[in-house]
């Protein structure tokens, strides 16, 4: 293993043989979980927990990450952005690793388990009666710079022409459209979630 | 990707003949089983309205009205530009069977994703 973030990568590309690749085979693991520890006695038992834990999640997306020295071994964090069974929850382990001349020889790790995402925070940008030649792309490309990546932007359009541009700008600007949903009195709500 | 074609009509009945061929040449694509969107902007957006083809006719082509509703029944879309319809008091309680109204994002989309523009007429 060239460094220890390597880990961090291969583990967010959940490349479990690549993984097992990255322990000493002999590797010793005290895992602290939320019912418990575990310890597995070798890199294989190591891999099996990993694969239990994130392989079956239908979205998995590496929220943060941080790595710092503690004399001859490296202290790791990772959080995970998961999706299972429909749910969306978060994770966040920490882990104390021992580098040997054959991969990874002891792990130390704390885990959160698995959380319920917090609902992100939902931002309104009411456009009134704008449409397509008044500005519209322009003020939306401000509002949607003004909220957090990953946080929910909700626009309300009355303009037939700004139902249809809204969803087509916000895919262009390469954020993600999460739903559309028509009103009766004729608005459309157009919840948009930033996502660069 | 995205294999539409998109035929621009910017006349209304001030002059027929350049209304009616771009239906002319969509709906013989939208026959094809091709895609096929008239894109209507300026006066052309009238067109889209209900009763907006009435009497529309040039000489040597099928009447606009007959057209259009051939274009519809084939699958055809016409899609009238937003920044037009606003300032002719259009809305969307005016229009035809198979009309949007649209906004150049969603044209500008469209190309990026590979649709193709048709200018005929």
């Amino acid at each position: 293993m060239k460094s220890p973030e390597e880990f961090v990568k291969v583990l967010a590309a959940r490349d479990f043989d690549g993984l097992g690749a990255m322990l000493d085979e002999c590797a010793h693991g005290r895992l602290l979980l939320p019912y418990g520890l575990e310890e597995p006695k070798d890199g294989n038992s190591i891999v099996g927990h990993f694969k239990r834990w994130f392989g079956s999640a239908s979205r998995f997306e590496l929220a943060s990450t941080s790595k710092e020295a503690v004399g001859s071994r490296h202290r790791l964090t990772w959080r995970f952005n998961v999706e299972r069974e429909g749910r969306s929850e978060v994770i966040e382990q920490l882990a104390y690793v021992n580098l040997g001349p054959d991969g990874i020889q002891q792990i130390d790790l704390v885990c959160s388990g698995f959380q319920p995402a917090p609902t992100a925070e939902t931002k309104l940008f009411d456009a009134g009666s704008m449409g397509c030649a008044d500005g519209l792309a322009q003020e939306f490309r401000q509002q949607i710079a003004n909220v957090p990546v990953g946080t929910l932007l909700e626009v309300v359009v009355r303009d037939p022409a700004a139902k249809e541009d809204l969803p087509s700008l916000a895919r262009m600007l390469g954020q993600q459209v999460r739903s559309i949903e028509s009103t009766e009195d004729g608005r459309q709500i157009i919840t948009v979630e930033r996502r660069k | 990707m995205n294999e539409r074609l998109i035929f621009n009509c910017t006349w209304g009945r001030e002059d027929p003949e350049r209304a009616t061929l771009p239906f002319v040449a969509a709906n013989i694509a939208a026959t094809a089983g091709q895609e096929a969107v008239v894109l209507c902007t300026v006066e052309a957006v009238r067109l889209g309205t209900r009763g907006g083809t009435d009497g529309v006719e040039a000489n040597g082509l099928p009447k606009l009205c007959d057209l259009l509703n051939q274009f519809v029944a084939n699958n055809g879309k016409i899609w009238l530009c937003g920044a037009c319809t606003k300032p002719r008091g259009i809305t969307e309680a005016h229009l035809a069977a198979g009309v949007t109204i649209i906004g150049a994002a969603k044209v500008v989309e469209e190309i990026v994703a590979g649709a193709k523009t048709v200018a005929f007429a």
